[in-house]
């Protein structure tokens, strides 16, 4: 699906034709700096380190600007590469040996922490949510996160996935179906 | 890439929800995400409207969604850019060793410096043979002008001693040099054509 361009879009392109790549890269930022943090924060659920990737997008995005002669909309420009930077991301984590949070070990050290020592009732419905959000699949995962940081446009999820709306639709609708199955039964193991 | 989920497709298709068969709230799921949603036609809406009035195990399904909704909308806070944001990205541009400017002005200078060799070569094609040319008729002027000093020889020893004496004084190297200037000439012109050749294969 092809964006509408922003206004600023054009501004951009004009400034990016007289060869000013530095006022070009600050509109830039100005524009879409918050949208490239919701979609890094959408497929690694780390509000830290969705900053950190949306900083390392940016600097991939200057060193490509020369490079950059127009043929695709500059949103769909930059929102591959943050989809590119963040799944190279998630490949080389998906590579590195990690410590399950569920080792013996682990559990132990954690149930020393006294800031994480609450009761279900402390934590509240936000977390129970949270938790069940964490269980869906990485796609539904997206989209549903994505969903509700983008003010629940379908259009501006698409975009910024690079997915057909009925797909969005689609995932969005399944995702929320799983997260009341997961809910119910969730309910009933807590009795 | 999936497409549009079938089965809100076949509840799109039927338009509006039914009692008739066991169940139908299940069967109806996706209607009434889209009613939540607010993607359905005005007419559509009606429909579920009017449907979830009058039908309480729709309406405890709508109020589930809502809740999931809300609850959703309240977990999923969007996170913020912290102030300093686009200083480290300035930063992170400004350390890094082969910066997108740096490359541009490796470029620029290569671009400049092939666009120099080129003009350079076609300079030369094109002005190197007609200085050729001006080189060889410079040098016939010479020794033609040697061939007339030589000739008036007798005349200058006619006149006084004074005269004479200066004139054999510089006539001597005067015609040395002619002579070697028309040796140059001679090889200029006899190296013009493969000279011509080899500029115009550069």
């Amino acid at each position: 699906m092809e964006p509408t361009q922003h206004p600023t879009e054009g501004l951009i392109r004009q400034r990016l034709a007289a060869g000013d790549l530095r006022e070009a890269f600050e509109r830039l930022l100005e524009l879409y700096s918050r949208k490239v943090l919701h979609l890094a924060f959408s497929m690694l659920h780390n509000e830290t380190q969705a900053e950190d990737m949306a900083q390392d997008i940016f600097l991939r995005v200057w060193k490509g600007l020369p490079g950059y002669h127009g043929g695709a909309s500059l949103s769909t420009w930059i929102y591959t590469i943050a989809r590119n930077t963040c799944l190279t991301e998630l490949k080389k984590r998906a590579a590195r040996p990690t410590v399950s949070l569920h080792e013996p070990a682990f559990e132990e050290a954690m149930d020393a922490v006294p800031a994480l020592q609450t009761t279900d009732r402390e934590t509240g419905l936000g977390m129970d949510i949270k938790h069940l959000v964490e269980q869906l699949p990485e796609h539904y995962r997206q989209v549903i996160t994505l969903f509700y940081l983008e003010q629940k446009s379908y259009e501006q999820v698409s975009v910024l996935l690079g997915l057909p709306l009925g797909t969005v639709k689609t995932y969005l609708y399944r995702a929320k179906k799983e997260l009341l199955k997961l809910g119910s039964h969730h309910s009933m193991a807590l009795g | 890439m999936a497409d549009s989920d079938p089965e809100i497709e076949r509840l799109s298709r039927k338009g509006g929800t039914s009692r008739d068969s066991q169940g139908h709230c299940a069967q109806n799921e996706a209607r009434l995400f889209e009613y939540l949603d607010g993607i359905l036609t005005a007419e559509e809406f009606s429909a579920v409207k009017a449907h979830l009035a009058t039908c309480p195990e729709c309406q405890a399904l709508s109020e589930e969604w809502q809740r999931l909704d809300f609850e959703l909308g309240a977990c999923l806070a969007p996170p913020s850019l912290s102030p300093n944001f686009r200083t480290r990205v300035w930063q992170a541009i400004g350390a890094e060793p082969d910066s997108a400017l740096a490359r541009k002005r490796a470029q620029l200078r290569a671009d400049w410096e092939a666009d120099w060799a080129d003009h350079r070569r076609r300079f030369l094609r094109a002005h190197f043979p007609a200085l050729l040319d001006k080189l060889g008729y410079g040098v016939l002027a010479s020794m033609a002008m040697y061939f007339v000093l030589r000739l008036c020889r007798p005349l200058w020893s006619l006149s006084t001693d004074v005269t004479t004496s200066l004139v054999q004084q510089w006539v001597a190297p005067l015609g040395l040099g002619l002579a070697a200037l028309s040796l140059i000439a001679a090889y200029v012109v006899a190296a013009k054509k493969p000279l011509r050749r080899w500029l115009g294969a550069l």
